[in-house]
């Protein structure tokens, strides 16, 4: 389990961050939030889905790592099977939450219960006298940047499921060497739907931005026969 | 009189049949162009509505989404919650050793009875298990308390078929807001005092006393059991059917939970009495309770207290409101250039929720049907009373089934067996269906109000008799109801694992709504 404490340079100035090329906090994840402005790169190598939120109903948008629950097909013993690292997994074991206190402002959290963290091993949090050293402020950087990214994720998505522009997506995954499994659950981008779209709807898109992101989407579904044939190797 | 197109429909009366048919006609003929056919309905500042029966049936999903509500904005508004099935307690037999019986009129079966019938598998089975729980998963999840959607699905889809508990009220407010903005309907305020008819008999126009004369080509009568337009104005006759359903009153009383944590009912209960029944609708903020009962058989005090003492001890503090209630039709439903719809077209006691299934089915036809030239009048008239009458007889026969088979020995049973007060249609069916299955031949016109699968799981809901033996060879498939049954049970198990209850779901719904896809 997790355990995010507020950082804290009186009580953590000890601490030290070892950088984790397998990032295997996510060993059972087989999906991670990303933003939409990753999705360019996450096209490349990620099938990106739409999937809904256990507890709300609402719709998060996710890369996969696995086809099934608790399988990640990119962490390896001492490596990732991609170059580019979804923000979510690169941040951690840090995040930003809102301050207990002010619940306006922003602070930068840490798991504690990481296998990364020790006063012993990576990169310092703070200098000796106490300063922020130039790893913690790129973290700081980093968590601010993706937590900008939240609220146009969040209009992307909403402005899909307005538009009509999601389908509910079922995979019937036929391993070369196993048994044959479903996925179900998922939602993609509809390329008829969108191919549909009367002039005012597709200039609004193109408006907001969301014409790249649309096709990242679309193009990100040819990454599904990786996945597939990672779970063959 | 403008060649006698129909451009001018006026709706008297609000309420669930006024605001519903105006929703839905207004938007059928496109009202919010001013070229299109106008719809104005005149409601009655100072005459509350009665709000009949706060459940409705499955098509309501039909009818909201047809109407590009969202499910979550209906829910919230109106404190519904989601229905699955009407419980039957006591009805066949009162309780025993304190050991209620109960049975289940469940929406959805495992097959549809029509496809593939597991009725007569099951009369001639051990009968270790109820009829309910052997076609269909819905018993079980209705005595979990279960809804029959997740958050996950989308609005108006289901695992499981379901309608709604709503608030009456709140509900015909809805359709005003969602009429008057969207779908171009004119409110108009007034008390209606006469009427005015043309040189062929037909409604010319209205008076109010606010707002003088309102004109119009066609009307359509929602003032309830008054029946001003139908039945003052064009004299159409009321037929009481008192001879075949008794009940003549109904006590009421709003029920508060609890608790915000005390369960929601996914079910209609409905209790027998000596001299009747009591309704209880569990709506998202509280339950509405009520004792439809006979005054031939009870005096209105000993029935408020069979009310009081079926509620228990939280009764203590709450008021109740008595309605008399006169069950019957109206002779025809449409006449010239007048329809009613709703409670001046006919009334049946709310046993099984058919007032408002009997309203959107109205409002339906008259939006398919609808007569934009007055020469077409005539037939469209005798179309739609043709539909009714069928429609509603079938209503009463099903109605009058529930009593007809119990084998309470009250007073108030009693009669209610006595051969001359069952209609001879009624007689007729169960007489076929003592040596065989009912059959989908059974119900054979499109617009049955109850399908085959209502009927059967009241009939062995009840205990009814059946005599298969002697023709037991017909009944062989037995490999195919085996793997019906498997899957049943499979489905059973997985609803149980994934099914939140209604409470869940609904503060969830309230939280977070539900997705459109």
């Amino acid at each position: 389990m997790a355990n995010f404490q507020p950082l804290n340079k009186n009580k953590h100035q000890a601490l030290k961050v070892k950088l984790d090329p397998s990032y295997s906090h996510s060993a059972q994840s087989h999906i991670v939030p990303i933003s939409v402005f990753e999705l360019p790169q996450i096209q490349a190598e990620y099938p990106i889905v739409f999937i809904k939120d256990a507890e709300t109903g609402r719709f998060h948008l996710v890369a996969l790592l696995g086809l099934r629950p608790q399988e990640n097909l990119f962490h390896k013993k001492d490596d990732w099977n991609a170059l580019y690292i979804p923000q979510h997994l690169s941040n951690y074991p840090f995040l930003l939450s809102a301050s207990p206190q002010q619940p306006d402002n922003f602070v930068v959290g840490i798991d504690l219960d990481s296998d990364t963290v020790s006063e012993t091993n990576g990169e310092a949090l703070f200098s000796d006298n106490g300063e922020q050293t130039k790893y913690l402020a790129q973290v700081t950087e980093n968590l601010v940047r993706a937590n900008s990214q939240l609220d146009a994720t969040q209009n992307f998505i909403q402005t899909m499921v307005e538009k009509g522009l999601l389908a509910s997506q079922s995979l019937t995954i036929k391993p070369a060497n196993n048994e044959e499994f479903n996925v179900t659950g998922l939602y993609s981008i509809d390329e008829a739907a969108f191919n549909e779209l009367n002039d005012s709807d597709y200039q609004a898109l193109k408006g907001k931005g969301f014409i790249t992101a649309i096709y990242s989407c679309l193009f990100s579904t040819q990454r599904i026969a990786k996945l597939v044939h990672l779970t063959e190797s | 009189m403008n060649n006698g197109i129909i451009n001018q429909v006026v709706i008297v009366g609000g309420g669930t049949a006024g605001w519903l048919t105006a929703a839905k006609l207004a938007k059928h003929l496109g009202s919010n162009k001013s070229e299109s056919v106008q719809v104005t309905l005149v409601e009655s500042p100072d005459i509350s509505t009665i709000g009949v029966g706060e459940g409705t049936w499955p098509t309501m999903r039909k009818t909201l989404a047809d109407l590009d509500i969202e499910e979550h904005d209906f829910i919230n508004y109106c404190n519904a919650s989601f229905k699955q099935a009407t419980k039957f307690v006591n009805w066949k037999t009162p309780a025993i050793n304190g050991q209620d019986s109960v049975y289940y009129h469940l929406f959805n079966s495992i097959v549809n009875a029509d496809e593939f019938n597991l009725s007569p598998y099951w009369s001639m089975s051990d009968k270790q298990i109820d009829y309910a729980d052997f076609v269909s998963p819905q018993a079980l999840v209705c005595d979990n308390g279960f809804a029959p959607k997740t958050i996950l699905n989308r609005g108006y889809d289901g695992l499981l078929n379901y309608a709604y508990h709503l608030d009456a009220g709140k509900f015909a407010d809805f359709l005003k807001k969602i009429s008057c903005e969207r779908f171009g309907v004119k409110h108009i305020s007034a008390n209606v005092v006469s009427t005015n008819l043309n040189i062929l008999g037909e409604i010319s126009s209205i008076e109010t006393k606010e707002l003088g004369q309102i004109k119009g080509d066609f009307f359509i009568d929602c003032t309830g059991t008054r029946c001003l337009l139908l039945g003052k104005a064009l004299g159409i006759e009321f037929t009481p059917i008192n001879d075949i359903l008794f009940t003549d009153n109904a006590i009421a009383m709003q029920v508060p939970y609890l608790d915000e944590n005390e369960a929601i009912s996914s079910s209609t209960i409905s209790t027998a009495h000596a001299a009747g029944w009591t309704w209880d609708i569990g709506l998202s903020n509280r339950r509405g309770t009520g004792y439809v009962y006979c005054s031939d058989f009870v005096s209105h005090d000993q029935a408020e207290q069979t009310l009081r003492d079926y509620i228990g001890p939280r009764a203590e503090q709450l008021s109740t409101r008595r309605i008399k209630i006169a069950s019957g039709y109206r002779k025809k439903f449409w006449e010239k250039n007048c329809v009613a719809i709703g409670m001046s077209a006919a009334f049946v006691e709310p046993l099984e929720a058919s007032a408002i299934f009997l309203i959107e089915a109205s409002a339906n036809m008259l939006c398919e049907l609808f007569p934009r030239n007055k020469k077409q009048l005539p037939a469209v008239e005798k179309t739609f009373n043709d539909s009714f009458n069928y429609r509603w007889k079938r209503t009463i026969d099903f109605i009058k089934l529930h009593y007809f088979l119990s084998q309470r020995k009250d007073a108030f049973w009693l009669e209610n067996k006595s051969i001359n007060s069952v209609p001879d249609s009624l007689i007729e069916q169960l007489e076929h269906w003592k040596h065989r299955p009912v059959s989908r031949y059974d119900f054979q016109n499109t617009f049955e109000p109850f399908i085959q699968d209502s009927y059967q799981y009241v009939l062995h809901g009840m205990g009814y008799a059946q005599e298969l033996e002697s023709n037991a060879s017909t009944f062989n498939q037995h490999s195919m109801v085996d793997s019906i049954l498997m899957k049943n049970e499979k489905f059973k198990q997985h609803l149980q694992k994934n099914l939140p209850t209604n409470r869940e779901l609904l503060t969830k719904v309230k939280a977070f709504g539900f997705q459109k896809i």
